[in-house]
């Protein structure tokens, strides 16, 4: 069964060079390699993806990462269906600014999906985040996680057609609703409960006060 | 000579009659306007006050013409007389007639220029003479150089073929900024490592440098491709020299992504010192002040200003638009950020480049109205942003979807007569309009951020000015933290307030900051013994006794026992609470309607994160004897036995005139986590928090629930509820205690704290 879907607004988020922008050209580039030469700044491209027979639309947003452009960032993730949430996995700070990208988001009351990816795999070697701690940290926000090389293209795909089914799946489960998804969705940011799955047993809160 | 025209010559301008109200700074609608003559000389001169332009806006004389149409003299004479007032109420001339001679204005139009006093000439300003000086320069050397050859729209032989005045015209501080030549002659790397240990680390400059790399990477990279801006050859050392010179001279505004693109395009003209120069002009002149700067108010006023101007000059789109909920500032954000050098063919952005450096930042509004105005046609059928991008990304090069711009056209449209009466004073107004939406919603953002997630719940005001002289209060745990800031709160309104703790010196000054209205009580928690005896201090003491506050408590303490051998959170959070209450009951019940808080927590529910476990009391051995220990848990069976103790405790002696509630205060940074920290279990986590930062709130928001359990008077109403603060939960693991993010929000009172609360409860009494 084939049909249409879309287009869903994906925003990509992270600090400056953590690779947003390649990374997005390598997404698209292979499909639309005749378009990609065009005019068009890194700021918006298209690209139609084939999920189960489903052809979905992506509308991808680049943010620009420098700081100061954070407060330009709610023109962007307004209305947004996804979040990849980019860093660099050689570079522990980028990896922070995730967290407070999340926090933002969620100040925001953003109820968009949201997926993790560390960019810079082929770097392996000189990696500062820790694989665990990101993938603790991105359930802990039930968020997808993977890693990706913009440079050599391993995973790129695979970041973004995840990321493409999780906002699928959301839109699925909650039908009717277009840009707030329903609370509980796996993959939208404001879940609750996933116990069995959490492992480790760091506290969150801490205390009542006194 | 038009109005406006006129007007601008002066400076700022009032506009009386109300064909010019629309161009004014600020304008009076005579219509509507006082007829008294001295309620009128008021409104003028708030319009006076109004229109004065804010400092730092040089070319805008302090000046205010008011214009009345001779044609309908009575406004005119209205307006004298009200002149005449003001200069009397002031003991000086404030105002001027304005000769005007000019034939389109004839001598139907009076002018009146009301004089405000001249600002200082300071020194300040002498700096950005010298830029406004290089800009004007800048403005006719750009245009002396446009004789570069195009093909096909790309620069193919730049031929820049003026040359600079052998004086300089700029006037470099020699021993702030090195010759052109020298930066040449040492080399990329000396220099920038020059430039970079003069800045401070602290503003972005260090940081600035860092971006840098990627920055000429990002031009290079797109050198070759369609990209219309730098289809030419930039010195990549040029480029840093003058953006990283830039960020010294600038280290609030420091380098910022964009920049590249203009710096670049006037490296294209001007050698490197000369360039530094104008695009200092530029960004900190000519453009309106915080375009890259750290949040871009400047910059976000401006896409909200355009937002106004297209309601005003193209209202037919602009409906459209809002109809179809798109925002056009993911694109419009880009021209005015790169100054439309990276949307437009660079001979026709470089000459708006030089229309910006001659005419101001007004060129960009009409640019970005002329574009839209273009693609209206197009724009009328989009129905969202990818649609309109497609139009507006580079609208003199619609990939063949649309028929291209004409440059030609743009700027036929940009200076046609639809924006005659778009000026920079038009603009400023705007701008200070929409500046203080920007300032609005930063400040909202701000606020939100440090209650992140949900807003911390505040007593009302009238709570917190309530008289309560003549009432008694006894506060536990009243040495620090939110104890001392609920007394503190009671003595101010006049209640007497009994400190008790454990800690006497510290109690003592407390209540000697406090006044002769508070008093010390000494009580040990983890004795039950000192419990009694200060109950008996108290009931021989009082004779009424209307607010109770059972806010002592502990908190993750490691494992120890009481001096009763009961488990320390047990004993000290409930048990130790419970008993006090109880032997205070009597004099309570004999002061009714009296109210007793118990402080609990909103981990009574569970305790909270990843690993998070619902709270329970296991009765058979709530004293930890059989089971490994786990203070976590401790903890959190001690708050809810408070939440628990609270509905039971109202239930019984509801009828008796006391109101018995529990409360969480927030996640409150007070000393009670003092045993969070340095022990194995918990230091990892504690370092986990550190790492991500945790979210704690003040003592003062922590301490809103309590008081409103004793103020508000509608707590009554719901006696042995829990009344929660916002559960303000630690980032990144920022789950919810509670089920749902809306009971983590808190509530006054929670309309479902604990499922279970009942049940087990009513096992164990």
């Amino acid at each position: 069964m084939s049909g249409q879907e879309g287009p869903f607004k994906i925003v990509i988020l992270g600090e400056g060079r953590v690779g947003k922008t390649s990374l997005l050209r390598q997404f698209v580039s292979r499909t639309f390699s005749d378009q990609e030469a065009s005019t068009q700044s890194a700021a918006y491209l298209d690209k139609i993806l084939l999920l189960r027979g489903t052809q979905v639309q992506l509308s991808l947003w680049d943010t620009a990462g420098q700081e100061r452009f954070h407060s330009l960032a709610p023109i962007y993730y307004r209305n947004a269906d996804g979040a990849l949430l980019v860093y660099d996995i050689t570079d522990l700070e980028s990896f922070r600014r995730v967290a407070k990208w999340v926090e933002e988001l969620q100040v925001m009351g953003t109820t968009c999906v949201l997926a993790i990816v560390g960019n810079k795999s082929d770097l392996q070697s000189q990696a500062k985040v820790p694989k665990a701690d990101a993938e603790t940290y991105a359930r802990s926000i039930n968020a997808r996680h993977s890693t990706a090389s913009a440079k050599l293209g391993f995973g790129v795909d695979e970041a973004f057609g995840a990321l493409a089914e999780d906002v699928l799946a959301s839109r699925a489960r909650a039908p009717g609703q277009t840009q707030t998804s329903s609370r509980r969705t796996r993959g939208a940011l404001v879940v609750a409960e996933d116990d069995a799955a959490q492992p480790s047993r760091q506290k969150s809160g801490c205390c009542g006060g006194g | 000579m038009s109005a406006t025209e006129l007007a601008e010559d002066v400076g700022g301008w009032c506009a009386i009659e109300e064909d010019f109200c629309e161009q004014g700074v600020q304008h009076l609608d005579m219509k509507k306007a006082p007829a008294d003559a001295k309620a009128l000389a008021q409104e003028l001169q708030k319009v006076v006050k109004g229109t004065y332009m804010p400092a730092g806006e040089s070319d805008c004389e302090p000046k205010v013409i008011v214009i009345a149409n001779a044609e309908d003299c009575e406004p005119a004479d209205a307006c004298l007389k009200a002149l005449a007032i003001l200069e009397d109420a002031d003991g000086e001339k404030l105002w001027e007639k304005v000769d005007c001679k000019d034939e389109d204005f004839s001598e139907k139009t009076l002018f009146y220029s009301v004089c405000e006093d001249e600002e200082d000439v300071d020194e300040e300003d002498e700096y950005a003479d010298k830029h406004k000086k290089a800009t004007q320069i800048m403005a006719k050397k750009l245009t002396d150089c446009f004789h570069f050859n195009f093909e096909d729209g790309i620069i193919v032989a730049p031929q820049v073929t003026a040359s600079l005045p052998d004086e300089p015209w700029w006037d470099p501080e020699p021993e702030k900024w090195k010759p052109a030549e020298d930066f040449a002659a040492e080399g990329v790397e000396e220099v920038t490592a020059v430039i970079r240990s003069g800045l401070d680390p602290e503003v972005g400059g260090v940081r600035a440098g860092m971006q840098l790399s990627l920055s000429w990477q990002w031009v290079v990279g797109h050198k070759g491709s369609v990209t219309w801006i730098l289809v030419f050859e930039v010195d990549v050392c040029s480029l840093e020299n003058v953006l990283l010179s830039f960020a010294a001279a600038n280290p609030d505004i420091g380098y910022c992504q964009s920049m590249s693109f203009v710096a670049a395009t006037l490296l294209h003209y001007l050698p490197e010192e000369t360039a530094f120069w104008t695009l200092s002009g530029l960004l900190e002149d000519v453009l309106p002040e915080g375009y890259f700067a750290s949040r871009m108010v400047g910059l976000r006023t401006d896409l909200r200003v355009l937002n106004v101007l297209l309601q005003q000059y193209l209202p037919e789109l602009a409906e459209h638009l809002e109809t179809q909920e798109i925002d056009l500032s993911p694109i419009t954000v880009n021209w005015f950020l790169c100054l439309f050098l990276n949307t437009l063919p660079p001979k026709w952005s470089h000459r708006v480049l030089d229309t910006v450096l001659y005419e101001g930042s007004v060129t960009l509004f009409r640019l970005a109205l002329a574009i839209l105005n273009l693609r209206s046609s197009e724009l009328l059928k989009c129905t969202s942003i990818p649609d309109a991008f497609v139009y507006l990304r580079s609208p003199c090069d619609c990939r063949g979807i649309a028929k291209a711009a004409e440059g030609a056209e743009l700027w036929e449209l940009m200076f046609a007569e639809w924006l005659n009466d778009l000026s920079e004073q038009k603009l400023n107004r705007l701008r200070r309009e929409q500046r203080r939406n920007v300032e609005a919603e930063d400040a909202k953002a701000a606020a939100s951020k440090t209650s992140p997630g949900f807003l911390q719940k505040m007593s009302c005001e009238k709570d917190l000015s309530k008289d309560l002289s003549g009432r008694v209060a006894v506060v536990t745990g009243a040495s620090s933290g939110i104890g001392r800031c609920v007394s503190t709160q009671l003595v101010r309104q006049r209640c007497t307030v009994y400190l008790a703790g454990r800690d006497k010196a510290k109690l003592e000054l407390v209540a000697k900051e406090l006044g002769e209205l508070a008093r010390v009580l000494y009580v040990d928690f983890s004795d039950m013994v000192t419990v009694k005896a200060a109950a008996k201090v108290l009931l021989d003491k009082l004779e009424k006794l209307d607010y109770l506050v059972n806010n002592a408590g502990t908190y993750n303490h490691p494992h120890a026992c009481t001096k009763q051998g009961i488990e320390w959170h047990m004993g000290v959070n409930h048990l130790g609470a419970v008993l006090f209450t109880r032997l205070l009951t009597p004099l309570l019940i004999k002061s009714a309607p009296s109210r007793v808080v118990l402080t609990s927590s909103a981990l009574h529910y569970s305790t909270g994160g990843r690993g998070r476990k619902l709270g329970y009391i296991d009765w058979k051995d709530w004293n930890w004897i059989t089971r490994t220990y786990d203070r976590e848990m401790a903890m959190t069976q001690s708050m809810l036995a408070n939440v628990m103790w609270a509905t039971t405790f109202a239930e019984r002696e509801g009828k008796h005139g006391i109101t018995a509630v529990s409360v969480h205060p927030g996640c409150v940074s007070t000393g009670a986590q003092r045993h969070m920290i340095g022990d194995g279990c918990f230091a990892g986590c504690f370092k986990c928090l550190l790492k991500f930062g945790i979210r704690m709130i003040d003592v003062w928001p922590g301490s809103q629930s309590t008081l409103y359990a004793l103020l508000s008077d509608d707590v009554p109403n719901h006696n042995g509820a829990h009344f929660a603060q916002a559960f303000s939960p630690v980032l990144p693991f920022g789950e919810p205690v509670y089920e749902t993010k809306d009971q983590d929000a808190g509530g006054w009172p929670m309309a479902q704290p604990s499922p279970f609360a009942r049940a087990t409860w009513l096992r164990s009494s």
